[in-house]
């Protein structure tokens, strides 16, 4: 059976959004692709299509801001993201799923469930990236996936930092129309030939994506084939893999291993 | 509810449920190349262009499109007879269920890739076309009508 | 003229690429009521009380039946030809449900919102029973799936319920427990036994089940359906509604695909006996969760089989065991598990012993039925897989044991008397057999040779290369019927009226292409109506490839009796006899003098010698010829993380006479991905407590476009002596052959052998590392 909405609304103002949120059983809309999976009722469904939330633009101190209306395909298209770390996040756009459904998917129904399988969500935590919410603020994505919200709120905004990176996306699929088994993303910055700031994400685990800290640290140090081969073993011990009705945790392990090996291979060399 | 919409150059207006989807709304109103293959938005049987942009239809709320314009394989078939022509001539036409969803889909394509912006190129074809699933053709025919249509090669 | 061996366009190409309203959820009337079924969350249980008082108060709900409504006679959905050889074992509706998705009750209301509010208004008090979920283990398990009196089989199919056993069948050849000691004790031979698994891959046909229903003019029933068994489907609700069948009509309209899943009664019981109560149209569209959980799926079967040869490659004998998983109702269960057999075995028929036998067990889980490959499929796989074993063993290249031991033009094999489907089948020289040039083509094609003498290794990743061959047949002999008629209009242009049913293969347009090459006139002058009980002559439906070559056959008969009566017609009118007739397609000639045939219908509809010509004609097969086919699959497999990807894909085929080549190119085509899907991708998992976890398109992956490989299919000039044009059949030869290649293929590539389907990365990965016994 299906999504029941009571009562569908389309406020003209954010504030006003925000109060009807606050109500008992109401609902933020994003593209309801995922929503309308599920089968329960919403009272009062809030769609955000009139308050200019779907825009993507670069803001003056080097952050590119898109609105948490946009849809998927709209940033796969968007002249700001073809250049933008060798055109990283379009690739990654262009995995997921198919074109008609990133037509309709928003980038805030895929931040803020915090999907576990979310390609998207491995790829931007694997840049300098924020979110923003309405009364919440702003926060790290890191510290959004791993903690969530307390309260009901309205993600406005995705803030990812415009600076000079390489990045690699992997992931393991059986068909390549499925989701991802596992997926992996590693950046790092260069500056004068010089690589810094390495940021390694592993999502899919299948819980949601997340940093592998340990290892970012050790690669710090030196990105010679030492420090990533104790970089990998970081991973192994810092980062969880679970079962699920598809695939095990264990060959998500030994995947992910091999896909970053490879990921750290690329942006290394 | 009351939505407004502009289907295939056409103003129309809907009485609709708030928990009806496109699909739908379009179906009961004789939109019937629209199609349902599935509940989870894998197939895209129900693809149609949503302010020509592609979208599967099955999972955008009606209420969502009030406003907005939609394209049907109803509204583009007659601009689409070569390609139609290429695909019956591999005989890759076959039970046909996907059929319009895909037209939909080739009629986005070739206005992009004639604008420039999508690669005229067959991996990137394929991968736009993903969503469009076939169980009866294995793909190979509507391809070689697809690349031949859209001068991919 | 030239009308076979042709690649015409489809007669309904333009109307189903636009996107007409063709199909039957298309056409069903906008009052129609619309049907939903309450289905069982329990794999087993027991209705002790159901309430709908709620579920009839909701606005717009017309009707509420629980099994106490309807009537309680048991059937078999399965659209065999009739007295079918499936357990009569299934009820409208019952007061067990055996198997998550199990039908508990059906309502009828004005529109979707009310009929599904209503459904979560029916209460019901089950009684959970134990249920039987590891088909391993149902054989004389203390739960019983079909402990009531009613269900019967028409005939002995090995049916025991009290065991849960749905068919059993046996057959030997030679004493095969003999052959086997022979083997053990003699040096110079080679003995394999191995244990495979296949899967219950689902049809996926992109257009769900949907059937409509309404009353004429006359008070009678008219049936819309997606089906491939119109005239079973009205025998069907004939039977359990007790409507007269005359007071019947069953229609196909287009349909969204078949494989073999809509060779059933779903749901058409339903809307009949709605339409039937409420006298008010009603319509009953499956959602694709339904179509997974609650129709039909391929038969998961164990295998062990047994080889024996010499070590120069002869091969002495094949001994096959099968336990095969009907699910929870047993149609089609004997007639797929005996075509794992019928259809394999004679490929290697100089054995000196075969002993094939098998149970199919009753399970609940989603039952099992008919779907594309039938049972081959999944002996095929064991069989080619277990051939490949053993020329590793030999140490001889598998192509060449299968050259040594394959069938041959003009030879035969035993097995084809003895194993027909549920029945004796019959003895049956092959007449056109081309499988030996197959072969050789494909190694030619491929480069099998070369790339086999040297391993390509390209970082983590290995090619490999894998053969299997395969037969098929063409129509089930002796128990397939179809027929056809022509009529002649006015303008010299022909209605052709056939029972057979398009699923969208373009059946309708290769029975053209016959008749109009009989009758020499062009395929544009023949008009197709096919699949209404009313209008269209008889025909078992369209399933075990049996449209061209059965179907076919009728038309040509057809064709061949109206041309004979044209010439006695203008014969008249030209004062002249018969056999002075000549006929270029438009115009008699005889001497000097001539008509066209435009003319000579006119006259003979407005004035002289007045008449409609009609010609008619049925066929039984009287053997089913066997198509071929040879495949080598070309693998890369990812050594650190299990990913087999399919490069290329060559398959060379003997389907007689292609009628319409790029029709049977895209036959082979896609059923080759089909195979492909069952081989890599479709994999199959239930919860604990029986519930189908993969009932949905997220989960359950049919290969997509980007999982295609290259593919290079060829036909072999070959012409079937008994078939329509020498044409054999095509429809389901390309599905058996991928998963014993791709099989073989990742073994050569790299060492591992997968005996369970689907072969996913996860499987190979572990058996890479050693963790899986290979
Ligand atoms: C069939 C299918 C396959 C998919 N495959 C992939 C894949 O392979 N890889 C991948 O990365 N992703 C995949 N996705 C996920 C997809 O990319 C989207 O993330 C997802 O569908 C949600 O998008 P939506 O806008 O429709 O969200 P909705 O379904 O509309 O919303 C989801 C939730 O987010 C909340 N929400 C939405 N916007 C806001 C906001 N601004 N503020 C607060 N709350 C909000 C809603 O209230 C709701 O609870 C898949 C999705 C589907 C349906
Ligand atoms: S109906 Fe399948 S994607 Fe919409
Ligand atoms: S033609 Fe049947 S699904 Fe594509």
């Amino acid at each position: 059976m299906s999504l029941r909405i009571k009562e569908y609304v389309r406020p003209k103002t954010l504030e006003e959004a925000y109060s009807l949120l606050q109500k008992e059983g109401a609902e933020i809309l994003g593209g309801t692709t995922y929503a309308r999976l599920s089968s329960r009722e919403i009272q009062l469904a809030i769609d955000l299509q009139d308050l200019g939330l779907d825009e993507i633009k670069e803001e003056e101190n080097g952050w590119i801001s898109i609105g948490s209306m946009a849809r998927l395909s709209d940033l796969e298209f968007h002249p700001l993201l073809k250049d933008f770390a060798g055109g990283f996040l379009p690739y990654v756009l262009s995995r997921i799923w198919s074109l008609q459904l990133r037509g309709v998917a928003t980038v805030g129904g895929t931040v803020v469930p915090r999907w576990g399988f979310s390609d998207f969500l491995t790829a931007v935590l694997a840049l300098e990236t924020e979110v923003e919410f309405y009364k919440s603020g702003r926060m790290k994505l890191e510290d959004f996936l791993e903690k969530g919200l307390k309260e009901k709120d309205i993600m406005t905004r995705l803030l990812i930092k415009k600076e000079e990176r390489r990045a690699v996306f992997k992931y393991m699929r059986n068909s390549e129309y499925d989701f991802s088994i596992v997926n992996v993303a590693v950046s790092v910055k260069v500056e004068d030939g010089k690589l810094y700031d390495c940021r390694i994400a592993v999502g899919a685990r299948p819980g949601v994506a997340k940093l592998a800290t340990k290892a970012m640290e050790i690669l710090k140090e030196s990105y010679d084939d030492e420090h990533v081969e104790m970089a990998l073993h970081a991973v192994e011990d810092e980062i969880n893999f679970g079962d699920d009705f598809r695939w095990s945790g264990e060959y998500r392990k030994s995947v992910a291993l091999v896909l970053l090996k490879r990921a750290l291979g690329e942006v290394i060399s | 509810m009351k939505i407004r919409v502009k289907i295939n150059g056409q103003d129309r207006s809907f009485e609709i449920d708030p928990s009806e989807y496109l699909l739908d709304t379009l179906r009961k109103n004789g939109y019937m190349s629209v199609k349902r293959g599935c509940d989870t938005g894998s197939c895209g049987a129900c693809t149609v262009l949503l302010d020509g942009r592609p979208v599967i239809s099955c999972s955008v709320l009606s209420a969502s499109v009030d406003g907005h314009e939609i394209t049907t394989a109803e509204g583009i078939a007659n601009q689409m007879k070569e390609y139609m022509h290429a695909l019956a001539s591999e005989g890759a036409d076959q039970c046909g269920f996907c059929q319009p969803g895909l037209l939909v889909m080739i009629y986005y394509l070739k206005k992009m890739i004639d604008k420039g912006l999508i690669e005229r190129d067959k991996e990137t074809v394929r991968r736009y076309l993903i969503g469009n699933l076939c169980r009866c053709s294995g793909y190979l025919p509507q391809e070689r009508a697809i690349f031949r249509f859209l001068g991919v090669d | 003229m030239d009308q076979v061996k042709k690649s015409i366009i489809k007669k309904d190409a333009f109307a189903l690429i636009s996107g007409m309203p063709v199909y039957t959820d298309d056409l069903a009337p906008k009052d129609a009521l619309v049907i939903k079924i309450l289905r069982s969350p329990h794999p087993f249980a027991r209705i002790k009380n159901i309430d709908v008082s709620e579920a009839l108060k909701v606005k717009g709900v017309e009707l509420v039946l629980t099994h106490k409504d309807v009537p309680r006679k048991p059937i078999t959905r399965a659209g065999q030809g009739y007295p079918e050889p499936s357990p009569y074992d299934k009820f409208i509706l019952d007061e067990y449900v055996r198997y998550v998705g199990d039908e508990v009750a059906i309502v009828a209301a004005e529109d979707e919102f009310a009929a599904e509010e209503a459904l979560k208004k029916i209460k019901v008090d089950y009684e959970i029973l134990e249920p039987v979920l590891d088909f391993e283990e149902a054989e004389c398990n203390t739960s019983i799936i079909h402990p009531e009196k009613e269900a019967f089989s028409q005939f002995d199919i090995g049916y025991m319920p009290e065991k849960n056993i749905a068919a059993s069948y046996s057959m030997e050849v030679g004493d095969v427990d003999k052959l086997i000691e022979e083997c053990e004790k003699d040096p110079d031979c080679v003995l394999i036994k191995r244990r495979y698994y296949t899967q219950a891959q689902a049809h996926v046909m992109l257009e769900p089940h949907a059937s409509f229903a309404y009353i004429d003019l006359h008070g009678r029933l008219v049936i819309v359906s997606s089906t491939q068994t119109p005239f079973h489907v009205r025998r069907q609700v004939s039977m359990v509604l007790d409507i007269p069948i005359k007071s019947i009509r069953v229609i196909k309209p287009r349909i969204g695909g078949g494989f073999g899943g809509k060779q059933a009664l779903h749901g058409e019981l339903i809307t009949a006996l709605v339409t039937w109560k409420t006298k008010k149209p009603s319509k009953l569209v499956y959602t694709r969760r339904e179509v997974f959980e609650a129709t039909y799926t391929r038969h998961p079967m164990r295998f062990d089989i047994t080889l024996g040869a010499k070590k120069d490659g002869t091969l002495k004998l094949i001994d096959v065991e099968v336990l095969s998983d009907t699910g929870a109702y047993g149609e089609h269960a004997l007639t797929t598990l005996m075509v794992a057999g019928s259809k394999t075995l004679p490929l290697y028929n100089k054995v000196e012993g075969v002993r094939f036998r098998g149970k199919v067990v009753y399970t609940n889980k989603v039952p099992a039925g008919a779907y594309r490959g039938y049972g081959a499929i999944q002996g095929n796989f064991v069989l080619e897989s277990a051939m490949d074993e053993l020329a590793q063993e030999l140490g001889i290249d598998p192509v060449d044991l299968r050259l040594k031991n394959v069938i041959r033009e003009g030879e035969t094999s035993p097995i084809f008397k003895i194993m027909g489907e549920g029945r004796e089948g019959v003895e049956m020289i092959v007449r056109s057999c081309k499988l030996e040039e197959a072969i050789k083509r494909v190694v030619e094609l491929s480069g099998w040779k070369e790339k086999r003498s040297k391993s390509e290794r390209n970082g983590s990743k290995v090619r490999g290369l894998g053969f299997a061959i395969a037969m098929q047949g063409s129509g089930i002999a002796n128990i397939d019927m179809a027929s056809a008629i022509l009529k002649l209009n006015d303008d010299g242009s022909f209605n052709l009226l056939v029972g057979a049913t398009d699923l969208g293969t373009g059946s309708d347009t290769i029975l053209a292409q016959i008749a109009a090459e009989e009758l020499g006139v062009s395929t544009d002058d023949i008009i197709v109506y096919s699949s209404d009980t009313d209008l269209t002559p008889f025909d078992t439906g369209a399933y075990a490839s049996s449209t061209t070559y059965v179907s076919g056959n009728a038309v040509r008969l057809a064709a061949k009796k109206m041309l004979k009566l044209i010439k006695e017609e203008a014969a008249k009118m030209l004062n002249v006899s018969p056999d002075e007739i000549t006929w270029d397609g438009k115009v008699l000639r005889a001497g000097d003098k001539e008509i066209s045939l435009k003319d000579l219908a006119t006259k003979l509809y407005y004035t002289e010698n007045q008449k409609q010509l009609v010609a008619d004609a049925s066929f039984v097969g009287p053997e089913s010829p066997p198509p071929y086919a040879a495949t080598i699959a070309e693998v890369e497999v990812d050594t650190e993380t299990g990913k087999v990807d399919v490069l290329k894909y060559y398959t060379v085929l003997d389907i007689g006479t292609p009628i319409n080549p790029n029709l049977a190119k895209v036959q082979v085509e896609g059923a080759t991905m089909q195979g492909l899907g069952m081989t890599l991708y479709e994999d199959v998992k239930y919860s604990g407590t029986g519930r189908l976890l993969t009932n949905n398109l997220m989960y359950y992956k049919i290969p997509s476009r980007l999982d295609v490989p290259e593919i290079h299919v060829e036909f072999l000039e070959s012409y079937e002596p008994t078939g329509p044009f020498g044409a054999k059949s095509v429809a389901e030869i390309g599905i058996d052959t991928p998963p014993a290649a791709v099989a073989n293929a990742i073994y050569s590539a790299v060492g591992v052998r997968i005996r369970e389907l689907p072969i996913t990365p996860e499987k190979v990965f572990s058996a890479l590392k050693g963790g899986m016994k290979s």
